[in-house]
């Protein structure tokens, strides 16, 4: 099994599950404690209509991943604090229309459907030292991000008026989280799939804060338990010659069933 | 300095107004309570003054400064404001929360040092609980959550406290017991404090100013403002009734829900 390393595709899927399996539950935790789970389901899939939207065109489809999950954030963050609207309603809609989009841009593009299904369902040994780079970039953004904002953001999970009183500009710091979160499932949609990112976001997040302690130590502890989960997903796939993405997930899955057991209430 | 000075305010959300002609003024060892009917722009005249939002015209000063948004002196105001049930996993202890009070005077990587820990600890301390300092904030009761936000409001050393609906969700016994707090803190710290509440019986014999807030109108002052029913009649409703029973009042809707 350790052959496999040796190979410069296997060396990149590595980097790539370990920087993904931290920063989805980075974000995985901020999306639970602001209620936004259901967001990043919807930008993950709208950022799927830009990719099937630029393979069709012939443009990296990254870059269309990225602009189009910008797009919905912007979009969703005006919904949400200019319009009142319900963010997992507007999700909703915004959801099924992007989708509907993605099937007409795959149907149109047959040459490319199987690219753009690696993007749904993640394609870890084809990422190219590009997205790790790319991947690196925003893992190192991601981190300056929380270290910089930390105290903003949880004054602004544990009450939007507490921190507007302290002086947290809550409009700003929502922005912020839906913009990164969008560059963060495009850069890891690649590695992990627009179908499976959510989880990998989710439950080593919710994982982490069973666990409990203190926002910070929740954060880090969730980017731990993702690694862990990744890595032994990715390891488990290549020795059960299973996809490497959806064995992450499941193993994951059962990393949280674990400690959902153990950790009761 | 006047803690709070409000001149000619009209407050209100983009171009909805909904008070205007706002007058008043917190002094030192003021005690004032806001009343009115539910969506009579309690909290949004708590949270102009505090400025979260802006005020629509006139003007409120905040220690001597305009309140807008870039003002620092509103860190100065201790809030405590309506939280609802923080949930059970929320990664927080009771001394990450009180420790949160300091977050507007801290710089942005600058740490949280012993001292303010120690400062923490008094705080939560003088809330009556010590024992819950480790335990996790969504775990703790309604009313001990919200002595924890009042730590959390000490810990700053605030020159006026505001409370927005302090006894909401809280139980019979932990609401008086969290007034006599609240009441301890203006006669023996000598802290101003505005309440916005329904139930102004329990600060009668230690408020100094009523404001009365509804259906656009505004007025301050004594408690004589209660036995004028007409004028509460144009802000809760002609089937408003009050009874006075042994100097409290009983404000009565057609629908006898008491406020």
């Amino acid at each position: 099994m350790f052959n496999y390393l040796l190979l410069p595709e296997y060396q990149r899927a590595f980097v790539a599950v370990l920087l993904s399996g931290i920063l989805l539950p980075e974000m995985g935790v901020l999306m639970v404690l602001e209620r936004f789970t259901f967001a990043g389901a919807g930008i993950a899939h709208v950022a799927f209509a830009g990719v099937t939207l630029f393979l069709l065109i012939g443009i990296n489809p990254l870059l269309g991943g990225v602009l189009f999950a910008l797009l919905s954030s912007v979009l969703m963050w005006h919904l949400l604090e200019h319009k009142g609207v319900n963010l997992d309603a507007g999700m909703g809609i915004i959801f099924a229309f992007f989708m509907a989009l993605a099937v007409i841009f795959m149907s149109l593009s047959r040459n490319y459907s199987g690219e753009a299904i690696s993007y749904l369902f993640g394609s870890v040994l084809t990422v190219s030292w590009i997205d790790v780079v790319l991947l690196l970039v925003v893992f190192l953004l991601v981190q300056v991000v929380l270290v910089a904002f930390h105290r903003d953001i949880f004054l602004l999970m544990l009450n939007r008026e507490l921190a507007e009183a302290s002086g947290v500009n809550a409009k700003g710091i929502n922005l912020l989280f839906l913009i990164l979160l969008a560059i963060v499932i495009t850069a890891c949609m690649k590695a992990m799939g627009a179908l499976l990112v959510l989880g990998m976001a989710v439950m080593p997040a919710v994982s982490a804060l069973k666990l409990k302690g203190s926002f910070v130590h929740v954060i880090v502890m969730s980017g731990i338990v993702g690694a862990f989960a990744s890595l032994l997903g990715f390891i488990t796939s290549l020795l059960i010659n299973t996809p490497p993405a959806a064995t992450i997930i499941i193993i994951t899955f059962c990393l949280f069933a674990i400690v959902m057991r153990l950790y009761k209430d | 300095m006047q803690p709070i000075v409000a001149n000619d305010l009209t407050i209100g959300y983009g171009k909805k107004t909904i008070a205007s002609g706002i007058n008043f003024v917190l002094e030192k060892n003021d005690l004032i309570v806001i009343i009115g009917p539910n969506g009579a722009g309690k909290t949004t005249l708590i949270k102009t003054i505090l400025g979260i939002i802006p005020p629509l015209s006139g003007y409120v000063e905040v220690l001597g400064c305009p309140a807008k948004h870039v003002c620092p002196h509103r860190k100065r105001i201790g809030y405590v404001p309506q939280i609802g049930r923080v949930p059970k996993d929320f990664p927080a202890t009771l001394l990450d929360v009180v420790l949160s009070g300091l977050y507007p005077h801290k710089e942005r990587f600058s740490k949280i040092g012993k001292e303010e820990k120690l400062l923490a600890m008094r705080a939560i301390s003088e809330m009556g609980l010590s024992k819950k300092i480790n335990e996790q904030f969504g775990k703790l009761s309604g009313g001990q959550q919200k002595r924890g936000l009042v730590a959390r409001a000490l810990i700053g050393h605030p020159d006026a406290l505001f409370f927005d609906e302090p006894t909401s969700g809280v139980d019979v016994a932990a609401a008086s017991d969290f007034r006599k707090k609240i009441i301890e803190l203006k006669e023996k710290e000598g802290i101003p404090i505005l309440i916005v509440t329904h139930d102004v019986n329990p600060y009668i014999p230690y408020l100094t100013k009523i404001l009365v807030i509804g259906r656009g109108k505004v007025r301050v002052g004594g408690i004589e403002l209660l036995r004028d029913i007409e004028f509460l009649k144009s802000v809760y409703g002609e089937s408003i009734k009050v009874l006075e029973i042994e100097g409290k009042f009983y404000l009565l809707s057609g629908d006898f829900h008491d406020v």
